[in-house]
């Protein structure tokens, strides 16, 4: 990983680099090990440092701002300089922007002086040590074991010669574990800050009660019910939403429900939903890839449409504020929410499930897909620990289902919400509660 | 210098007490341009380089990788990979194998007659501009959406078994896209295939595209979506054209017929498949004229090249002979399981990435049908044209995909034009009912760049050899 002053170094060494009217530079750095088992054993093992250096160079002619990127793992002096001469001439040869105002300015609040975070190293034995662990709990109740633990720190900086800079050191570690049966399987993950938080037992035991109440599945008929959603389904819809939904491209495009329904109602009074980098159980950066800090930023207010995320250029087109969520540029994708945090309710989820008189619990999504952006309808599938259940109580193992929803019309029917939230998701994350909801729809069943 | 890092990686890791090394070092480059609406939103070069050392130590695997190309770095790399080995070997059931073989040495180079970092940035952006410009004198078009990307990647592989292969591999290609928007509802449609065509090829694939003559039809469309009806949900007939076949070959055979799924290490993430080893050589996945092999050896895909990341050379094998399932895409550890030697398919998208089974290309063997004849054949159905998002579950059993645009068929006749038909079904029933393919004159291996599999997430690129082909008895409009 690179620390502060060396990242500020390199990045220096980009602005120095060219004549450019206007530069940008970024340096992500990243060490990640990753430790998968399956069948009880671990299989793959891996430990990779990569850094990236981006850069960005504009050129300001009569017609236009001319744009040119390049990206480097290179990160000597001379290879800095070359890659950032090799964007310039990029930037020579593109067409006039009329549409790209500038990059962005030195912010007028003073940076808050942030402290170099002491970011652990996780070791691979570290890793493997609880990995055992959770082989041991699955042995424990003769099912196997399979999931990943990602361990990584990495450091952010980004510097342009208008005066922004930025710089960050962070870290996380992620699990998954998979128990498995001949003929059922139950999930369970977690995302911390420190390797150290995640118990690893805890987790294993709860993977394996699924799996063993799972057992011998049995099916039932496609149709609306009443579910109950725990956090790993919750957070992939949340994430799904958020890329499609609360980005400033799709709102200049009018392609999203939000373009067309600002401040208005779109789901249940009971929905409120907020990007915010600081809420302490989210793991983010504090400022987006052109360097500019993060805005706590209300999404869906009560069910009322309140607004987007937006980045440099966003903010220009709609004359609205920089909320800080620009990815490395030049992108075609607009900016997307990376901090969802859904307000939770005031249910145990003990209380969710005791309220279900006939319904269906809900541990995980697959393979969520798009099906038609007009009515934001989404199809997917559940996975690993889905029980029917009845008068209150977990029944027994159900074979899986694809469900086919318009989202906004589903959360309509949010009945309760748990009063505990954490990070959760695979891909996308999400700060989100359980939910209990009315006539979520199931279009198909799986023979498993 | 590159060969001297090479053999200090594999060296540094027998010394430290490797059973077993391989070593990928990768320089690539990449070109992207995007324009939309006549603005240039990507023009943009990534330079890459890095070096990825996997090895087995006590009968275990370990990896470890770095973007550091010095003799110090290279060396600590080396030793840490080998103790990341060491720490998997706490917990194996028994020692890796891998499949015997003698020593691998080779070159290859993908047949470029235009190379693409050649052609000047003016052309391709002209190209671009070109048909971002006739999309969008087209009445009603609100987005015209253009791009072009180009690699070149060079490849060191060698081992601890004396194997040593240098592949260089261009890959090009390009979409265009144009969107109408009318009130709540908009028509998307693009060119070619699946959101856009690539191959391993030079600039002359994007010139055989015919990008220009193309533009007007697809935003003619694009609008004319806009007024179409929705997809009725029914029970009938469905032609896909070459694209559509193609990802139907992905996600109901390609990802099935992967051996890690099947002995369960993929099972936390990218899941499991329904083809277990039982059934192999019996299960009848398909119609007795459904033929499908993963073939690297041809020219051209995105799955095409001269050996794999273990050092095996590319391969052609029969996943499913005369509706048959008749085989697995394996890599030197899985195949010995099922008794067999490696089909060739262990593939990592990036040298910081452990190599894991992947498609090559898959491709659906040509039929003889004529595509007019096959619609005029069909008195009832539908005929659907470019995918759009593909759902399926872990085991690959329940699809469900969505297309941009399809036709009503009524007496043999394209009829009106239908907006994101979808269809649904489970995989082996619809193979079964694949009652027709088009002949190789329709036959197309279509690229895929963006597969996803493994943790962390590595995106490939795989080819699909495949015509239209007709389908009874599926659910549409789900």
């Amino acid at each position: 990983m690179i620390d502060k002053n060396k990242t500020k170094e390199l990045l220096n060494a980009g602005l120095k680099a060219t004549p450019a009217d206007m530069v940008e530079v970024g340096l992500f750095s990243t060490e990640r090990g990753t430790t998968r088992f399956a069948n009880s054993i671990i299989h793959q093992n891996i430990f990779a440092e990569n850094p990236y250096l981006w850069s960005r160079v504009i050129l300001k002619s009569k017609q236009g701002m001319k744009i040119g990127g390049l990206s480097t793992r290179n990160l000597t002096f001379d290879g800095i300089t070359e890659a950032i001469g090799r964007a310039y001439e990029l930037a020579e040869h593109s067409t006039p922007d009329k549409e790209f105002v500038s990059l962005p300015k030195k912010s007028k609040t003073p940076a808050k002086k942030q402290k170099e975070a002491k970011i652990d190293f996780v070791t691979p034995e570290q890793r493997a040590s609880a990995v055992k662990k959770i082989v041991n709990v699955c042995k424990k109740h003769n099912l196997t074991a399979a999931g990943v633990i990602t361990t990584s720190r990495y450091s952010v900086g980004i510097v342009n010669n208008l005066g922004v800079y930025n710089y960050c050191k962070n870290g996380d570690s992620y699990m998954t574990v998979t128990a498995m049966s001949d003929n059922s399987s139950g999930f369970a993950l977690s995302c911390e800050k420190k390797f150290s938080k995640i118990n690893f037992q805890e987790l294993a035991e709860i993977a394996c009660e699924k799996a063993i109440i799972s057992k011998n599945p049995r099916e039932i008929k496609p149709g609306a019910y009443t579910v109950l959603l725990e956090e790993p389904a919750v957070a992939e819809l949340i994430a799904y939403l958020g890329w499609v939904e609360f980005g400033a491209r799709a709102f200049a495009e009018k392609r999203s429900i939000m373009s067309k329904k600002l401040g208005k109602l779109i789901t249940g009074k009971n929905i409120t939903i907020t990007d915010d980098c600081n809420d302490p159980r989210m793991i983010a950066l504090p400022f987006d890839f052109e360097g500019v800090d993060k805005k706590k930023v209300p999404l869906i207010e009560k069910g009322i449409a309140k607004g987007i995320v937006t980045d440099s250029f966003y903010a220009n087109k709609l004359k609205m504020k920089n909320t800080g969520h620009a990815l490395p540029q030049p992108s075609a994708w607009g900016p997307f929410p990376t901090a969802p945090v859904m307000k939770t309710g005031n249910k145990t989820k003990a209380e969710m499930l005791k309220s279900i008189d006939k319904g269906i619990l809900i541990t995980r999504f697959w393979y969520t897909r798009l099906v038609d952006p007009d009515k934001t309808i989404f199809t997917g599938l559940t996975r690993d620990g889905t029980f029917w259940v009845e008068n209150g109580k977990i029944q027994y193992g159900i074979k899986n289902l694809r469900y086919t929803i318009n989202l906004y019309e589903t959360l309509k029917q949010v009945a309760m919400i748990a009063k505990d939230a954490i990070l959760s998701g695979e891909g996308g994350q999400a700060v989100v509660p359980a939910l209990l909801i009315n006539n979520f729809n199931f279009s198909s069943k799986t023979e498993y | 210098m590159d060969k001297e890092l090479v053999e200090l990686a594999l060296n540094t890791a027998k010394l430290k007490g490797a059973s077993y090394a391989d070593v990928r070092l990768i320089r690539k480059q990449e070109e992207y341009i995007t324009i939309k609406n006549g603005r240039i939103q990507v023009l943009k070069r990534d330079e890459d380089a890095g070096i990825g050392i996997r090895v087995i130590f006590n009968g275990a695997w370990g990896f470890a990788a770095t973007a550091k190309l010095t003799k110090a770095d290279i060396s600590r790399t080396a030793i840490l990979a080998v103790r990341v080995a060491k720490a998997s070997s706490t917990l194996k059931a028994k020692d890796v194998l891998l499949d015997p073989r003698e020593k691998v040495v080779g070159t290859y180079r993908t047949k470029v007659l235009k190379d693409p970092f050649q052609i000047s940035l003016d052309k391709k952006i002209d190209l671009l501009m070109g048909v971002d410009a006739i999309m969008r004198k087209v009445k009603g078009v609100a987005f015209a959406e253009t791009d072009l990307s180009f690699s070149k990647k060079y490849q060191i592989f060698a081992s601890s078994d004396d194997s040593y292969i240098e592949q260089t591999i261009y890959q090009s290609g390009g979409s265009i896209a144009a969107t109408a928007v009318k009130g709540n509802v908009t028509g998307e449609r693009s060119y070619p295939g699946m959101h856009g065509h690539y191959k391993c090829a030079g600039y002359e694939f994007v010139e055989s595209q015919r990008f220009l003559d193309n533009a007007e039809r697809v935003a003619t469309e694009a609008v004319a979506l806009i007024n179409a009806k929705e997809c009725p949900s029914i029970t009938t007939t469905v032609i896909t054209d070459g694209s559509m076949t193609a990802i139907k070959i992905h996600e109901t055979i390609g990802h099935p017929t992967e051996l890690d799924r099947v002995l369960g290490t993929e099972v936390s993430c990218a899941g499991k498949s329904h083809l277990t080893i039982d059934k192999l050589h019996k299960f009848q996945m398909g119609a007795s004229h459904v033929n499908i092999t993963a073939d690297a050896t041809i020219e051209g895909g995105l799955g095409s090249f001269g050996f794999d990341d273990e050092g095996t050379p590319a391969q052609k094998t029969y996943l499913i002979k005369d509706g048959i399932f008749n085989g697995y895409l394996t890599s030197r550890e899985t195949a010995p399981v099922i008794g067999e030697k490696s089909s060739g398919a262990m593939r990592a998208d990036s040298w910081s990435s452990i190599p894991i089974i992947r498609m090559t290309n898959i491709n659906l063997l040509p039929g003889k049908w004529r595509l007019e004849d096959l619609i005029a054949d069909t008195d009832d159905g539908i005929y659907v044209e470019s995918a759009g998002s593909p759902s399926i579950d872990d085991m690959r059993l329940n699809y469900h995909i969505a297309s941009e645009i399809g036709w009503l068929i009524k007496n043999g006749k394209k009829t009106e034009m239908i907006r994101r038909p979808s269809y649904a079904g489970i995989s082996y029933e619809m193979w079964r009912n694949c009652d027709a393919i088009c002949n190789e004159n329709y036959w197309e291996v279509w690229g895929v760049p963006n597969c996803g599999k493994g943790d962390p997430m590595q995106t490939m690129t795989v080819g699909h050899g495949a015509a239209p082909a007709r389908f009874r008895n599926i659910k549409i409009g789900e």
